[in-house]
């Protein structure tokens, strides 16, 4: 006998709770209801896969082949051009060095013309 | 510590496994027919389980459309290593004690009607011819008592309970839809008894 047999005779009375009478027939019109939704949303999702691969199948292995080399060709021009790629750098580098060249020679052209000629009688002044 | 919850119980019985085969074969070819009158013959069955867990009758449609819905889906999964009834049923299960977690501690109780076969019952009467303080309770109070008593349970304790004592399934069973040891299915209906036992003295004899 187990001690909580009166327990478990009164749990046993929660049998007798019961949903109202047309609760299992409605409850089946619901459920048949939102099945046949479910079923269309995903007809609808296959009829969408359906056409893509239809015009995927639809595409000769030539313009398989041409997509394909374009996209090839585009993955690669993205790649050269993309900023901070090695290729830039050195480019950017070479544009650096000739800007600084550029402005030194202007720097030069802006000396003074005493300055210049001191600068000229100092440099005979010690080779004498 | 003892283990109080008797094993003889002539009243529990284990399900004839795959009775059902032939409507789960259908209904996975595509036969919706055969997958309504699944849910036609296990509704009655669920529906006690999860309002048990739930006590509260919208959310138990609800989780039930949910179980239904799930188990179509997944209809092409169901190896058939157990029974339909055990796999609908963890399904029912699992989802009942998810919802739980995600409601928390706010409790809303929506009860069903009490049965009027109930006053026919030999343990009802024996209990309101016996127990003073119950044959002064009416059945809704008796039915509110028992449910407040049950949603003061943890989740795991009142779905133990709800399948032992309520459906009376087997321990054996439980431990295969819970997938825990029965030596853990006993355990848990020992505590959840003596627990329910402290809320419900007074309808004790």
């Amino acid at each position: 006998m187990s001690e909580f047999q009166d327990i478990e005779r009164l749990l046993r009375l929660k049998r007798y709770e019961r949903p109202p009478e047309d609760f299992y027939e409605n409850f089946l019109e619901g459920f048949k209801e939102r099945q046949r939704g479910e079923m269309l949303r995903q007809s609808a999702r296959g009829l969408l896969c359906e056409r893509v691969s239809t015009w995927f199948y639809g595409i000769g292995p030539r313009h398989w082949m041409a997509a394909g080399g374009a996209a090839t060709a585009m993955i690669a021009a993205g790649f050269f051009l993309m900023p901070g790629s090695e290729e830039n750098t050195g480019l950017m580098q070479i544009e650096e060095a000739g800007a600084s060249l550029s402005q030194d020679s202007a720097e030069a052209d802006d000396e003074d013309p005493a300055e210049k000629a001191a600068s000229s009688a100092d440099d005979s002044a010690e080779t004498r | 510590m003892s283990q109080p919850c008797s094993t003889d119980q002539p009243k529990r019985k284990m399900r004839k496994p795959d009775e059902d085969r032939e409507l789960v074969d259908r209904a996975r070819g595509g036969d919706t027919k055969a997958f309504d009158a699944l849910v036609e013959k296990y509704t009655p069955r669920l529906y006690g389980l999860v309002y048990h867990m739930t006590s509260n009758r919208e959310d138990t449609h609800d989780i039930l459309q949910d179980v239904f819905a799930k188990a179509y889906r997944s209809l092409k999964r169901f190896q058939g290593k157990s029974s339909f009834y055990t796999w609908i049923y963890s399904i029912a299960v699992n989802m009942s004690l998810n919802f739980l977690k995600k409601r928390g501690r706010q409790r809303k109780l929506s009860l069903d009607d009490l049965d009027l076969a109930i006053q026919n019952d030999e343990e009802f009467i024996e209990h309101t011819s016996k127990t003073d303080p119950v044959r002064e309770a009416n059945l809704n109070e008796l039915q509110q008592r028992l449910n407040a008593a049950m949603q003061e349970l943890s989740d795991d304790h009142r779905a133990v309970v709800t399948m032992y004592d309520i459906q009376g399934l087997p321990h054996a069973e439980i431990s295969r839809i819970l997938g825990i040891s029965e030596g853990t299915v006993r355990s848990r209906l020992f505590y959840a008894h003596r627990q329910l036992q402290n809320y419900l003295e007074e309808f004790r004899r």
